[in-house]
């Protein structure tokens, strides 16, 4: 991780940690968030940088952002979906494989340096490149997708894509912090890897921003295990 | 994992693959808990508050006159961070704004259960309000719905509808990182009013509240960590979650309509010394505890780093 991390990591933050979170809110220039668990994950990244922190942001590459609320001849709410250019960012040159319904697909990373906006360094995944078909482009276009299938698409690239680039990378973080249950396919691929669950648990922290039961996202068993939601492990 | 028959709970399935879990603020933490307890074989829920980069929210200069106890320029600084708020509600609405004039700002996500239409609820007594010519008020919606709910993009064009024929109510499009910097940095009040115990936190009031804004919330989320009614924020007295959502929602417009009413107003036109005291109050118990470096810190102590 140190390659990433230009500060000085502080003794007591020497914990390598990976935090993955469908969103962030930066910066007004990088539109990857849609409202408080963005914001959330913004101010975290900061802090981080401002403690000297051994942790790096993963997240996805969303081409057009949230939306971009304008208003219609009527002065009405109109919702733009507008491509989004960041020169900003670093390209990885790298690609990494990733399943998703039985299809290999390619999952690019980027990386948004540090000293950009004094933040940890944030890796930003994408399958928009011109590797991938149309349909598997579109994974990392809008967050929260109204699809469903699209959303567990998107959850398998942040968790399984997010896993597999900071394998090629070589980044091996003690912890990986899951904000909020997006990036849950992460658990399935790192499972692979350990040799008990005791093992695997000891590699993840999770936080949960849903009071309601209804907030907490569901799907059909089966059809998670058909896109490789499980990262090819059993059902059970 | 997360199985419960043929349907996966992603929560569920990361509290038990976790070596530990947190909510965002004490209540959640509860409530999470609660809400899980049928879940065998899952992680402890602690609760780790969210919190917001004070370096990145707060103004430079309304800290240093808090600093330094200079009131007056603690004042004179919000005043002008309300005309630089107003340029842009004049920009996007031909609405010309007063920095004299108690401005309210409701501005966040445009979810149901964040209640955004709270303040109109009663749309006579919303216009007796914003019709009060001896001691007025200016109001501010700011927000994005999710692009693909219709209701929640209802309830916005409604807000703005109604704003149409009042000149000192606007309602602002765009709602991203620079436009909340400028609302938060220019309200006299940040209302907040979700439906109790369905906000996890809500970290808004608190990057509000770095900058002199004066919470004004129901008793969710973060704010009963914080709340010290009259002498950092204002609350609106907490509702029986167990109440149809309409009894709830009426029950906490008229407590809302008489806090600002009975209290907020007279006190911002009447006693502008003790409004200084609540707005440095509200700076002086968010600059520290409700700063993500807190947060990022525990984080670490209790979480990456805890043995379990």
């Amino acid at each position: 991780m140190s390659n990433f991390i230009p500060y000085n990591i502080t003794q007591k933050y020497a914990t390598s940690v990976a935090y993955f979170s469908m969103e962030f809110a930066i910066h007004q220039a990088l539109k990857l968030y849609g409202g408080g668990l963005g914001f959330l994950a913004g101010s975290h990244m900061r802090s981080a940088y401002d403690l000297g922190q051994n942790m790096i942001g993963v997240g996805i590459l969303w081409s057009y952002g949230y939306y971009d609320q304008t208003r219609d001849k009527d002065r009405n709410l109109k919702v733009e979906f507008r491509r989004k250019k960041y020169y900003f960012l670093k390209d990885l040159e790298l690609c990494v494989d990733v399943v998703i319904n039985s299809k290999t697909l390619k999952v690019k990373p980027f990386l948004l340096q540090s000293e950009i906006f004094n933040t940890a360094p944030i890796i930003l995944i994408s399958t928009d490149i011109e590797d991938n078909d149309y349909l598997s482009k579109t994974i990392t276009h809008k967050l929260y997708d109204a699809d469903e299938e699209t959303i567990i698409a998107q959850e398998i690239v942040l968790g399984i894509g997010g896993a597999k680039v900071l394998e090629a990378l070589h980044i091996k973080p003690k912890i990986h912090h899951i904000n909020e249950g997006h990036a849950l396919p992460l658990v399935f691929e790192l499972y692979k890897k350990c040799k008990t669950f005791d093992a695997l648990q000891q590699k993840i922290v999770f936080t949960t921003h849903t009071p309601e039961a209804a907030g907490n996202e569901e799907h059909s068993t089966a059809l998670l295990h058909k896109m490789g939601f499980f990262a090819g492990l059993s059902i059970d | 994992m997360g199985n419960k028959g043929d349907i996966f709970n992603l929560t569920i399935g990361a509290l038990k693959a976790a070596k530990i879990s947190n909510g965002v603020s004490l209540l959640h933490a509860k409530v999470a808990n609660k809400m899980w307890s049928h879940v065998q074989n899952r992680s402890e829920i602690i609760h780790i508050t969210n919190a917001q980069n004070r370096r990145y929210w707060a103004d430079k200069g309304v800290l240093r006159a808090l600093d330094e106890h200079e009131d007056y320029e603690v004042e004179a600084r919000k005043k002008h961070l309300k005309r630089v708020l107003f340029d842009e509600v004049a920009n996007q609405t031909g609405k010309m704004f007063d920095p004299n004039i108690l401005t309210i700002v409701w501005a966040r996500r445009f979810a149901e259960y964040k209640r955004p239409g709270l303040l109109k609820y009663d749309l006579k007594k919303f216009l007796e309000l914003v019709e009060n010519q001896e001691m007025p008020v200016q109001i501010i919606w700011a927000g994005k719905p999710y692009p693909f709910d219709n209701g929640a993009i209802n309830i916005f064009n409604e807000i703005n509808y109604i704003s149409n024929n009042l000149k000192n109510v606007a309602v602002l499009v765009g709602y991203e990182l620079s436009l909340s910097m400028m609302l938060k940095k220019g309200a006299d009040i940040w209302l907040n009013t979700p439906r109790i115990t369905k906000e996890a936190s809500g970290t808004s009031g608190m990057s509000a509240a770095m900058n002199g804004a004066v919470n004004l919330s129901t008793l969710d989320g973060w704010h009963p960590e914080f709340e010290k009614h009259g002498i950092n924020c204002f609350t609106i007295t907490a509702t029986d979650p167990t109440l149809p959502i309409e009894e709830q929602d009426s029950i906490d417009n008229a407590n809302l309509m008489n806090i600002l009413s009975t209290e907020i107003i007279p006190l911002y036109y009447e006693n502008s010394k003790k409004w200084v005291n609540i707005m440095k109050n509200s700076m002086l118990d968010t600059i520290n505890a409700f700063d993500s470096d807190r947060m990022a810190h525990e984080y670490y102590a209790n979480m990456y780093d805890k043995d379990s």
